[in-house]
This record gives C-alpha cells, structure tokens and sequence, in this order.
C-alpha cells in the first residue's frame, strides 16, 4: 500500500470513528428523555408473589410496591379483604434513586399469606389514591392444594398483656373492625347447654395475628373445644368478613353469673399501636333446677334416651359374668353424665363399672353419648333377669324432671363348677368396631385397682365446719367463765365478812351522808322540817357514837358528846336543834320559815360535827 | 336477792350468751348449693376420667376457703390419682384433722403414705397418747369435750354448794370426784394438742429433693432426703428457712419454709 493509500484509509477510519462517536452522543442525548418517559409511564402501584402454587400448609409473599407520585410523597395501599388468605405478618422497605436528576422513591409491602382453602384462588387488588385518582394492582391467581395438617385455626392466646403503647379501643358496628359476644340463652337452667360466640368483625384486612383471649367462664363447665366458623355479612351496607368462635358452656351453679369481657389484641404495626378490643360483660341468670327431683337423680340435663345389651344371654353360674352396656345418647353435657346404678337385687352383685362418653358439636347442640359397662356376676342358676336401670334427668325444654329406663334383660344361668375371675367376661362386640376409638382405662376402675375409695358428695360424710373453736374468743370466755364466777364469789364472801366485822366503823364513815340524803328527801318531798331534821340528827348521831340516842334525854346526849371530845359550842348548837325540832313538832303553830331554818342549820351543824368526829 | 345470787344468776347467763355466740360462729354447717354442685360436677369429672379438671375445680373450692372434710377428701383422693402424693397427703390430712373417725378418709391417707418412701414415725410415749387421741377426735371435738366438762364440773360445785348435808349432796360429791378428773385428764390432752400445735405445728413436704442442713448455711445433708408428702413438724422459722423434724425420729434441721405446706391453722402466729 502507498502512503497516500494508507493516509487515505487512516483518514477514512477516524470519520467513521468520528461518525459513531456522534452517532453515540445522539444516541445518549435522544436516549434520556425515553428513560425519563418510560418512568414516568411506570405504574404508581404493582403486586408481585414469591409462588403462584403452595398447598395450606405453606405460605407466600405478596410484594406491593409503591412509588412515589409527582409530588414526590407516597401513598400508603389500601389491603382488600383476603377471604381465602390469612395474614400472618407484614414488613416494610423503602429504596430510593436519582436518575437524570429525577429523584424517585419506592415502598414495598412485603406480606406473608396463607391460603384457607384449596383451589384457585385470588389475591384482590390493592389500591392506592393518588390526587383524587385511584391505582390499583391486577388481581393475582393463586393455586392451592391441601396440605397436611389442614387449615390453621385461630389461636387462643392464654393471656395477653397489653404493651405500654397498647391503646383500647371502643368499637362497634360501622367501624372497620369490631369484637362483641353473645350467648344464645341468658336465663337457663344449671346444667343447661348455653353457646357463647365470639365474633370478630373485619371489614378491612388485619396486619399481623391477632391473639384472642377468653374469658374465664368461673361458674360455667366449658368443654374447651372453641369451634371456629368463618362468613361474610354485611351490616348497614358494610361487607364484613366474620370470624366466630364458639363456646359450649354448662353453668355448674344457680344465680347471677357474668362472663367476663373477651379480648381480642390487633398487634402493633408501621402505621399505628396495638389495638384492644373488648367485648362487653354477658350477664346471665342461671335458674336453679326445680325441686321434687327423683331419688336417682344426680345432675343430669338434657335431653336423653337410654338403650341396653348384654354381651350373652346365656352363662354359666359360676364361671362367667355378664357384661351389661347401657348407653345414654342424647344432648346434653355428656361429658359429665353420671351413671346410673345398678339396682339392688339379690341375683346379681356388681363388680366394675366403667363408662365412655363420645360427643360433638353439631347444628348448635353438644350431643353424643355415654356407654356404661356393669360386670354382672350372677348369685342364682336358672332363669334370671336383670332388671331395668333407671336414669333420671332434668328437661330444661320441657321443665321437668324425666326418668327413662332400660328393658329387663332374661339370661339363663346355667349350673356350672367353679368360680372364675371376673375379667374372663366376653366383652360385647362393636356394632362399629372401625368408629371407635381404644377406650382409656376409666378413673374409677383405676381408682379401684389402687384400693382407693369413692369420692364423696355433700352430704355423705362430715359437714363444713364453721371457724375453729379455739379461735374463737367466746371458747376462750366460757373457759373463764367458771373462774371468773368462783372469783366473783370469793369476793362477794370477802365482802359480807368485812361488812359483819367493822359494821360499826361502816356506819360511823357513812353517817354524814346517809343524814345528808335524809334532809336532802326531807327538802324534796316538802316533809315536816322539824321533824327530818331530828330524825337526821339523831340517826347521824347514833351512827357516829354507835349508841342509840333516840332514847337518850338531851342531858345524857350532851355528856355523851362530850366524852367523844366535842365542842361545848358545838354540843350547845346540837342541843338548840334538838330543842327547835321539839318545838316546832309539838308546838301549837307550824311555822314552815322556821322550819327550813332549823333544817338549814342542821345540815351546817352536821358538816361541822364530822370534822370534829374526825379529829 | 343476795348480791351473791345475783352475781350467779349473771355468770349463769354470760355462760348462756357466749355458748349460743359460740354456737353461732363456730357450728358445723351443710356446704351452700353451689358448692354442694361443685363438689357433684367435679366427682362426675373424676368418674369420667377427667382427672386434672376435677382437680381444678375442687382446688378452686378449697381455695375459696371452703372447710369441708368432703371437699379435702376429694381432693386429695384426686391428686393421689394423679400421682401428686404430696398434695395428696396434704389434703387427706386436713379432712383427717377435721373428720379424723371417717374410715373413708383414713383408707386413702394410708394408701397415699404407702406410696412415699419417708420414714416411719416412731413415737414417744406422750405422743403416742396423742396420735391416739388425733386419730379419734378432731381438735374442735377435743376442745370440746374439755370444755363441756370443766362447765359441768364448776355447775357440781355451785349445786353441791347449795345443797345442804344429805344423800343427793354425797352422791353429787363423788360425781364431781368423778368429773373432776375426767375434767383435768381433757384439759391435759386438749392442752398438750394445743401446745404442739402452737409450738411445733405440723407441715407437709411438698417439694422433692429436700435435704436437711443442721444449720441455715451449712451443707445440705444429701443423705437424709424428705420426699414429698413427709409429715413434719415445724419447731422454728428464720429468713425463709424452717426448722423441721420427724416426728419421732432423730432427723432435724433446716429446709426451705418454701418447700412445706403447713397444716395448722396456727403456723404463721405461733411460731
């Protein structure tokens, strides 16, 4: 090749080189507003799943992204109600970018859904609103085959405790969820079936698992099988997806009985706290059961009927028994149906008895059936019946006590050598032997082959006792009491002896004041002046002096006095009132001025002639 | 009327008062409707099988503080069926204390010991009387008894005392002779139950592997071991920690008070 030949493609090389350098910048220049356009074209709003296929053992993750409107914000998507899925929990991630220059953001919702049910199902679309315009995702078909263990229930939570941020709210129809419970008899009878349902109302879908806390039912017997029911209803033109649990209680006592409010906690999520909804408090009035009941009735309620049969009609007298099952089906609370004896009778004698309750919940009545089993061992050959078992109930339905009994059963007892173990009884083949289930060993067979005896009812042995007698302080008293009488009595005895020896120094301590109520009686009752105030000095002196005065002339009074150390004044006013009261007793004129004035001046001469007794 | 035939008129009817007070407060009642139906459903659960919930229910009873013998026994029968021996024994020894002649009950607590590898007791003279005693009479009816007697021989006194010389009041004489002793030998027995009860009142080992320390910080004696449901005394308490022994036997020292239920109503006042 020549030069000028290989300037000539040299130069050829770099103007195609110069060509796509151009044509690459064009292409670059051209190329962003296409990525700017294509963004904006992109949907505000799209669903995606990890599977399309799972069985209900399994579940799925449901993407919703969200990206940011013109305005740059973001809108949060509205859930539908998932009929077929149920949430199991929910997070969040946000992601954003600058392309161009453009600033875009993106939230995705990340969901975790099981299916409930089998087939094709959908995921309904999520919706978000955007300046008054809505955005939706397109519906998502799922697939779904049946798992092993079925379709999860709702768990009962047994106890929640409401966290700090927990906030209760007050709900009720209209709002997007709300709880209530209803019973479907607040008056029946003890022992009679009552339904208590729990309903869960949501008209939006829930995030995260909701836990379920129920109520005690003190004074119920609850069977603790919640049947959980799912459908939709719609109130006051709200569709609301229900979820009822149901309880099957029995009240075990008459009154007034409440059930507590059940709790139902929305766990916290991104958007808000946790959400208590109660239930209000149920108040029923539990009648007790009337009386006149029969003699063997032991508590049973419902509605029954009895059968009975035997595993032979025919034995052998010493070496076999004969297996007795009677059944009692009906509704009722099977689960605590007594059994009925086995009437005495002289040909037969009892050795075991077991029963076998099976029940379910069907069309709103707990109903099934309790199998007894009597290991009969006869005491006679020949002909020999076994009689009729008698089960009395209470028919809440109709009121009234019912009693049903079996027919009487023929076996003939053949003569036979030995006698033989009870346990070589032939037991009663099943009419279903594929229905039921290996029977448990019964309690009260167990019980037996301890040695332990029965349980008691009330009534059959001791009765409660009230408080201890030695904690009582009247146990303690009537202890003392004895004591405190003998004392007393020492006392009083002490007393009449100390009285009968010093009656004449008890007389003279109490002179003054005995003078002293006189004339105070005297002044009451307006008695003769003159005459109280000689009685009252006279007693006081005699009591004083320990002599009897009444008798004395005033002459041996005043040697008297004056050989007890008394005043001549003093002895000279006694004298001047003994001779006053004289005057004014026996005198022609009663001069009441005069009077009071001696009275007075016998009070005032009693004072005096107590202290000088004293010194 | 003599200040002294008042004063017996008094005593006389204080006496009436406090025993129809005492009547009142302290007579044996029939259990209420309710409880009576409990105790109903919770035997219907156990002839059903379901144990653990007749439990439950006469668990709930007595702790509502029911003071029934039935009750007691049930539960304790229950429990014993259920394996917990300990609470067996627990409960079977409050209905014993409470209705100590029913054989019912003296059957099942004798099964539930059998079932526990504790050592067996070995008395005394003196407490042999008193097991003797507690196996036929409840403390209420030992209390009672005492004190039926010391009111009717303090009425001897006061009617002998009353009479004049005769045949009545030399027949009354040895009669309150006779009461007398009767009197003292109650008071004795009464007082000795009481004595023990506030001073050493009786517990129930309800947790397993307890072992005895002779002091409250010294080492376990990994030897002796008290199995649930060992009938103890408790002599002293001191910072969660109770000083036991055997009744009967040389075994003493500290425990865990956590690790016993005490049996009589005194436990927390008398010691």
């Amino acid at each position: 090749m020549t030069h000028a030949g290989r300037a000539a493609l040299r130069t050829t090389r770099r103007g195609i080189t110069t060509i796509w350098l151009v044509l690459l910048a064009l292409g670059l220049l051209a190329s962003a507003p296409a990525v700017s356009a294509q963004q904006a074209s992109a949907p505000l709003i799209r669903a995606e799943v990890n599977r399309t296929s799972l069985t209900t053992d399994d579940f799925l993750t449901l993407s919703v992204t969200v990206r940011s409107g013109s305005g740059g914000t973001i809108s949060q998507p509205i859930v539908p109600v998932l009929d077929d899925f149920r949430l199991l929990g929910s997070s969040i991630t946000s992601s954003t970018s600058i392309i161009n220059g453009i600033v875009s953001s993106e939230v995705i919702y990340l969901y975790q859904l099981q299916p409930t049910r089998t087939g094709t199902l959908e995921i309904p679309a999520f919706t978000i609103d955007v300046n008054g315009q809505t955005h939706s995702t397109d519906p998502i078909q799922i697939q779904v085959t049946q798992g092993a263990t079925g379709a999860l229930q709702l768990p009962a939570a047994p106890t929640v405790t409401p966290a700090p941020d927990v906030q209760t709210a007050a709900q009720g129809p209209g709002d997007p969820i709300f709880v209530e419970a209803v019973v479907d008899n607040d008056t029946p009878y003890v022992g009679q079936q009552v339904l208590y349902n729990f309903r869960l109302y949501q008209a939006v879908m829930l995030t995260g698992q909701p836990s379920y806390q129920s109520p005690d039912f003190t004074g119920f017997w609850n069977n603790q099988q919640s049947m959980q029911a799912e459908y939709a209803e719609t109130i006051n033109g709200q569709r609301y997806r229900v979820i009822e649990l149901t309880n099957i209680l029995f009240p075990t006592t008459s009154g007034t009985l409440t059930i507590d409010p059940a709790r139902l906690t929305l766990p916290a999520t991104f958007t808000r706290p946790a959400i208590v909804l109660e239930t209000e408090p149920i108040t029923l009035n539990v009648r007790p059961l009337p009386p006149n009941a029969p003699p063997d009735f032991e508590g049973a309620v419902g509605q029954y009927t009895i059968s009975v049969r035997t595993n032979t009609s025919t034995v052998d007298s010493r070496n076999d028994s004969v297996i007795l099952q009677v059944t009692i089906s009906g509704a009722g609370n099977i689960d605590l149906l007594p059994n009925p004896a086995f009437p005495d009778t002289p040909d037969w004698r009892v050795y075991d008895t077991t029963g076998e309750s099976k029940a379910q919940f069907a069309n709103g009545v707990y109903r099934g059936s309790r199998t007894i089993e009597y290991v009969l061992v006869p005491t006679r050959e020949g002909q020999v019946t076994v009689p009729p078992v008698r089960f009395s109930y209470f028919d809440p339905n109709a009121e009234e006590y019912r009693t049903i009994e079996t027919n009487p059963i023929e076996i003939l007892v053949a003569p036979g050598a030995a006698q033989a173990p009870v346990a070589a009884a032939t037991p009663i083949p099943s009419p279903t032997p594929e229905a039921t289930p290996e029977p448990e060993p019964a309690l009260a067979a167990g019980a037996e082959t301890t040695g332990l005896r029965p349980l008691k009812l009330a009534g059959d042995g001791p009765q409660t006792i009230g408080a201890a007698l030695v904690g009582q302080p009247a146990f303690w008293a009537l202890w003392a009491a004895p004591v405190v009488a003998f004392l007393g009595n020492l006392l009083i005895r002490r007393r009449e002896r100390y009285l009968l020896a010093n009656e004449a120094s008890l007389r003279s301590r109490r002179a003054l004041g005995k003078a002293r109520k006189m004339l105070a009686q005297a002044r009451r009752r307006h008695d003769d002046s003159h005459d109280a105030a000689a009685r009252a000095l006279t007693a006081y002196l005699s009591d004083k002096t320990g002599q009897p005065v009444g008798g004395m002339t005033r002459a041996m009074l005043c040697r008297m006095l004056a050989a007890q150390g008394i005043s001549p004044d003093l002895i000279e006013r006694v004298e001047w009132c003994m001779a006053a009261s004289e005057a004014g007793r026996f005198g022609p004129v009663r001069d009441a001025s005069a009077g009071r004035s001696v009275l007075n001046e016998t009070e005032r001469l009693l004072k005096q002639l107590e202290q000088e007794f004293n010194t | 009327m003599s200040l002294r035939r008042v004063w017996t008129l008094l005593i006389l009817l204080a006496i009436i008062a406090l025993g129809g007070w005492l009547y009142r407060d302290a007579r044996p009642v029939a259990l209420n409707d309710a409880d009576a139906q409990t105790l109903r459903v919770a035997r219907q659960l156990y002839q059903t099988g379901q144990t653990a919930e007749a439990a439950a229910m006469l668990q709930q009873l007595a702790d509502s503080g029911v003071t029934s013998a039935e009750v007691y026994y049930n539960l304790g029968t229950v429990y014993q069926v259920l394996g917990d021996h300990a609470s067996a024994i627990y409960y079977l020894r409050l209905a014993h204390a409470l209705a100590p002649r029913d054989p019912d009950i003296q059957a099942n607590l004798n099964i539930a010991r059998s079932e526990i590898d504790a050592p067996p007791p070995r008395d005394d003279a003196l407490q042999q009387v008193l097991r003797l005693v507690e196996a036929n009479l409840s403390l209420d009816e030992t209390a009672l008894i005492a004190l039926g007697l010391w009111l009717a021989f303090a009425l001897l006194i006061l009617i002998t005392g009353a009479l004049r010389r005769g045949v009545l009041r030399g027949l009354l004489r040895f009669v309150m002779l006779l009461v007398g002793i009767a009197t003292l030998a109650a008071a004795l027995v009464f007082g000795v139950r009481i004595y023990y009860e506030l001073t050493e009142p009786p517990a129930v080992i309800v947790m397993p592997n307890v072992h005895p320390r002779p002091a409250i910080d010294g080492e376990a004696n990994t030897r002796i071991s008290l199995p649930p449901g060992s009938e103890v005394r408790v002599m002293q308490l001191e910072d969660g920690w109770a000083r036991i022994t055997l009744p009967g036997s040389q075994v003493q020292g500290w425990i865990p008070a956590l690790a016993l239920r005490p049996l009589s109503p005194f436990y927390n006042i008398s010691i």
